[in-house]
């Protein structure tokens, strides 16, 4: 095994000396830099706890599904097939208006989905309930 | 100057015929380069000098070799374009339809370069534009007003006229859905509260389709122009409000709902002043909440699009990820109308 850093800290360490140190004249480049550190950020903390919020994702649904969580930890790949599959059947169901769109309990799960998604992809979006109000 | 990395050596030459076979035979080209640094070859930078030696500055707009989904070719643009200016919509005049200038069979026409700027950071931001963005209530009621004036019964436009505007976008924002590579439940309960929650057809007028912040053109003393006509469509004049609210045009300025430029009362106020039509908060959720989700959707869809060369494969990369920023707001707007207690009738 190789000795530390590990992945995740290298990854970290790339993204902020592309965001915060890296210095690039034409805008456009800069612009496509800050990108390109947004995506390794994205990338290192899913690395960290994607894992753990794939979980926690997986019984959210479950609960808006009305079904049993799995037990027991599911490899990668079963992950990401498991949540394409409820995410499916989600939809579908409140689609053909087994769950009327605008239960408490279905948006609830939803936003605490989304945040848990966000959390990831972009850690600085405002969750507050009054954003752009009124 | 000819940019260096013109593909195609001929096109000067064509350039320069078309151009004076429009503004006389002893116009010069002084500049032809592609707008944006060369990512994209179907939008050019053009400078001339005329015969009197007055100088003017111009962009060539082509129909790109793959257009986005829902998106107008340049010939219907232009007819769309010049309907709205003759309905006294602040944008540049589209000019000299030709085809086959910047590639064979592909449509272009010509239009004047304005000054100002469109990038949301600096028109959400920028110190020198608070001016314009204090006038941003009126000046967008003005100009989504005069756009709304044309109408199916008064001006013919290569355009389909749906028979219920609300279910035709609905229609199309299932079809988008329907192509993502896996099934969003946000974007599911969305479509179903729009579906319950919809409103009469009511009229059908010219809606813009991508009146936001980015695509309108500022200066100082205002706004100057509105850009980017490729997703105009005949519906509900309503819709280009939501749009416009959408959070994602915020830039940051998440207060100002209104495209990062101001709160939506003054503006819904002017609108209603400048034309007639009343909106109900209601209403205005509907539109908002259909925005976000045709984004979030569009969103998941562009990165799906192999395209374009690799200089923008990293930009297109970061926005699927940007759906659950989207979802998120349609489903806040959802709860929030949910919470409003209706007035009685």
């Amino acid at each position: 095994m190789r000795p530390p850093p590990d992945n995740v800290a290298v990854l970290a360490a790339v993204a902020t000396f592309l965001a915060k140190e890296l210095r690039v004249e034409d805008p456009a480049q800069a612009f496509r830099v800050k990108v390109a550190a947004h995506l390794l950020g994205g990338v290192a903390r899913g690395l960290k706890v994607g894992e753990a919020l794939d979980e926690q994702a997986m019984g959210l649904l479950a609960m808006l599904l009305n079904e049993d969580a799995p037990e027991g930890p599911l490899a990668a790949d079963d992950r990401a097939r498991r949540l394409h599959d409820q995410q499916a059947r989600l939809s579908a169901r409140v689609l053909a208006g087994d769950v009327p769109p605008d239960d408490e309990t279905l948006l609830q799960g939803l936003r605490a989905l989304l945040a848990s998604e966000l959390a990831l992809s972009n850690p600085r979006f405002d969750l507050d309930d009054q954003v752009g109000e009124p | 100057m000819i940019a260096a990395n013109a593909p195609d050596p001929t096109l000067r030459a064509r350039a320069l015929a078309y151009l004076q076979a429009a503004l006389g035979p002893d116009t010069q080209l002084t500049r032809l380069e592609p707008l944006g640094g060369g990512a994209c070859q179907e939008i050019w930078r053009v400078e001339v000098r005329l015969a009197d030696g007055v100088e003017r500055a111009l962009v060539i707009r082509g129909d790109p070799a793959v257009a986005l989904p829902g998106s107008l070719g340049r010939r219907e643009e232009h007819e769309v374009i010049n309907a709205a200016v003759a309905a006294g919509a602040p944008t540049p005049a589209a000019r000299w339809l030709t085809e086959g200038l910047l590639r064979p069979g592909a449509w272009a026409y010509t239009m004047a370069l304005l000054p100002g700027v469109t990038l949301g950071a600096k028109v959400t931001r920028d110190a020198a534009l608070a001016g314009a963005r204090e006038k941003a209530p009126t000046q967008l009621a003005e100009a989504l007003t005069a756009i709304h004036t044309v109408t199916p019964d008064r001006v013919t436009l290569p355009l389909p006229v749906p028979k219920d505007p609300v279910a035709a976008s609905l229609d199309a924002l299932r079809e988008s859905m329907e192509r993502l590579p896996c099934a969003r439940p946000a974007q599911a309960a969305g479509l179903a509260w729009l579906l319950k929650n919809r409103p009469p057809p009511g009229e059908i007028t010219l809606v813009h389709g991508d009146f936001r912040t980015g695509n309108l053109l500022f200066e100082p003393e205002g706004l100057t122009g509105v850009l980017d006509w490729e997703f105009a469509h005949w519906g509900s004049p309503l819709e280009d409000l939501g749009w416009l609210c959408v959070r994602d045009w915020r830039f940051g300025a998440l207060d100002r709902a209104v495209g990062g430029l101001c709160r939506r009362a003054p503006f819904v106020a002017a609108y209603t002043q400048r034309s007639g039509r009343a909106v109900s908060a209601q209403e205005l959720t509907f539109w908002e909440v259909y925005g976000n989700l045709r984004w979030a959707a569009g969103a998941i869809l562009q990165g799906q699009r192999v395209l374009v060369g690799p200089e923008r494969d990293l930009e297109l990369l970061a926005i699927p990820w940007r759906a659950a920023e989207m979802e998120y707001e349609a489903l806040r707007l959802i709860a929030r109308q949910a919470q409003t207690p209706t007035s009685a009738p």
